[in-house]
């Protein structure tokens, strides 16, 4: 091909790419003026956000997410289930306008996305076989047990967790979500899996007396975490009014009852901690 | 529960899942189709771009993986402006995957048509359009029906990857019930007969069906 036509050619497509690039739909808020429905992504996470039969929008993050909106007079909202490692990248290539989760706020996201003040606080606990025969209570009793194996979601907090503690990866067993997790416990293919506390009680009960879940606390504090709703960087001004209406509705008497039958209770309120503050600490 | 009940219990989103899928199939068939001839003849084309166009064209589709083209055209375009929604998304990456490959059996049809139907079209004077419409394609279409059948199959099975996209198919209904039951063995395993019976059902029968009627155009049979 001659050099002046691949030039052109090239440049021909970077105008089209950058003229395309300007013309990308305005932010949440022109979408609401549009009359737009506010377009919200979750996974199948048992407790934090999950599909009912109807595929109506279950789970403490959305139900809080969908009170704050209702505070807000929005009602026009359509959400989607997808899977949990394309909540970020759905977000950001304009599928979804918030996603609920359930995500904890981490450095490593807040770099991506920005993320709502937190909604509740709360610690991870691993899920072990009933008795707990090998002893593993935290990430260093796995690094002890030599040829022990422990399971945790793909892009999970508690992958960062793990490789802080020295776990390698001839330890560490990722999987795609709860479903999964469950069944490689089952099939005996490892001896731990380290979830959210919630989840972890979740499947202890699903499984029938199988498993059961580790004390919380016996996990160091650092691992703590703080829960918020993701939003596009460029969604700041609709953000900055979503937490004002957060901060009104966060704790109230209807939010707790929304999200009680859930195990969410005031002792997994967020705090005084700022999503700033998390996103430099976690 | 056994596999028996499980589908008693929850067939209707079995039902709404294998529609999805079923329309996705015959959507992305259609683009593979069309694509294939389109690809096919440009990479017998006497010009040069426009065998190039269908080399590139070949080579990218056939040669990065349907889940990566998936991925790319769900989660990336939208980066470059170009927002597709996620049903169109679906069948568009998957037909334009299998398209890749059925152009090389369109070529490899039309190429194994006997030289001396060429010669003979050409002696009576016929246009080169002429001739690989009315003498060459129906001949290529004969030929190359049972490869057609095996990717048609390919297809249907592709078709499983959108779910990953959340269109609701048949596989996405699977494994939001076994995300909320933990019935992994009944729901796939309801999912494995659905597929293998649209499978062997509808696809396979259909394509037996229409080399039969070829074979019978072309004095055959």
């Amino acid at each position: 091909m001659p050099m002046n036509l691949t030039k052109t050619i090239v440049a021909a497509g970077f105008v089209l790419a950058t003229s395309a690039f300007a013309a990308v739909a305005g932010p949440l808020t022109d979408r609401i003026e549009a009359g737009e429905p506010i377009r919200i992504g979750f996974s199948n996470i048992p407790i934090w956000g999950f599909p009912d039969e109807n595929g109506d929008a279950k789970g403490f993050v959305n139900s809080i997410a969908l009170g704050i909106l209702a505070d807000m007079g929005y009602t026009d909202v359509e959400t989607t289930v997808t899977e949990w490692g394309g909540l970020i990248p759905g977000l950001k290539a304009n599928r979804y306008d918030m996603i609920t989760g359930g995500l904890y706020i981490l450095n490593s996201r807040c770099e991506n996305i920005s993320f709502s003040e937190p909604i509740g606080s709360m610690g991870d606990a691993f899920l072990v076989p009933t008795g707990n025969p090998k002893n593993i209570n935290n990430y260093k009793d796995v690094l002890a047990n030599e040829g022990s194996t422990l399971i945790m979601y793909s892009g999970a907090n508690t992958v960062e967790a793990s490789r802080k503690e020295g776990l390698d990866d001839s330890q560490m067993m990722q999987v795609p979500g709860p479903t999964e997790t469950l069944a490689a416990m089952k099939a005996g293919r490892a001896d731990a899996a380290a979830l959210t506390y919630f989840e972890a009680l979740y499947l202890a009960e699903q499984s029938e007396g199988q498993f059961e879940v580790t004390d919380p606390a016996a996990l160091p504090e650092w691992t703590k975490n703080w829960v918020g709703i993701g939003f596009r960087d460029a969604d700041a001004d609709f953000m900055a009014r979503f937490n004002e209406a957060l901060a009104g509705y966060v704790g109230s008497e209807a939010m707790l009852a929304g999200v009680a039958e859930y195990g969410y209770t005031p002792s997994h309120l967020p705090g005084d901690k700022s999503t700033e503050w998390v996103c430099a600490n976690r | 529960m056994s596999l028996f009940e499980f589908v008693m219990q929850y067939w209707p989103r079995l039902l709404v899942g294998t529609g999805m899928t079923v329309a996705q199939f015959f959507l992305a068939a259609i683009l593979g189709i069309v694509i294939s001839l389109a690809m096919g003849l440009l990479k017998l084309a006497p010009s040069r771009p426009m065998r190039a166009f269908a080399i590139t064209y070949i080579e990218i589709f056939r040669g990065t993986s349907l889940l990566v083209q998936l991925y790319w055209i769900f989660f990336v375009l939208p980066l470059f402006g170009f927002s597709i929604d996620k049903f169109t998304a679906g069948y568009l990456a998957v037909g334009m995957n299998i398209g890749a490959y059925g152009a090389e059996l369109v070529r490899g049809g039309i190429l194994s048509v006997p030289k001396g139907q060429w010669e003979a079209a050409l002696a009576i004077n016929m246009t080169p359009a002429q001739r690989m419409r009315r003498i060459i394609l129906p001949q290529a279409l004969v030929n190359m029906l049972p490869p057609w059948g095996n990717l048609m199959i390919e297809l249907l099975k592709g078709t499983a990857l959108v779910s990953l996209i959340s269109v609701a198919d048949l596989m996405f209904e699977t494994k939001q019930i076994n995300g909320s039951t933990f019935l992994s063995a009944q729901a796939f395993g309801a999912a494995l007969i659905i597929y293998y019976v649209l499978a062997r059902f509808m696809v396979t029968p259909f394509m037996r069906w229409l080399e039969r009627y070829m074979a019978r155009k072309m004095g055959r049979a």
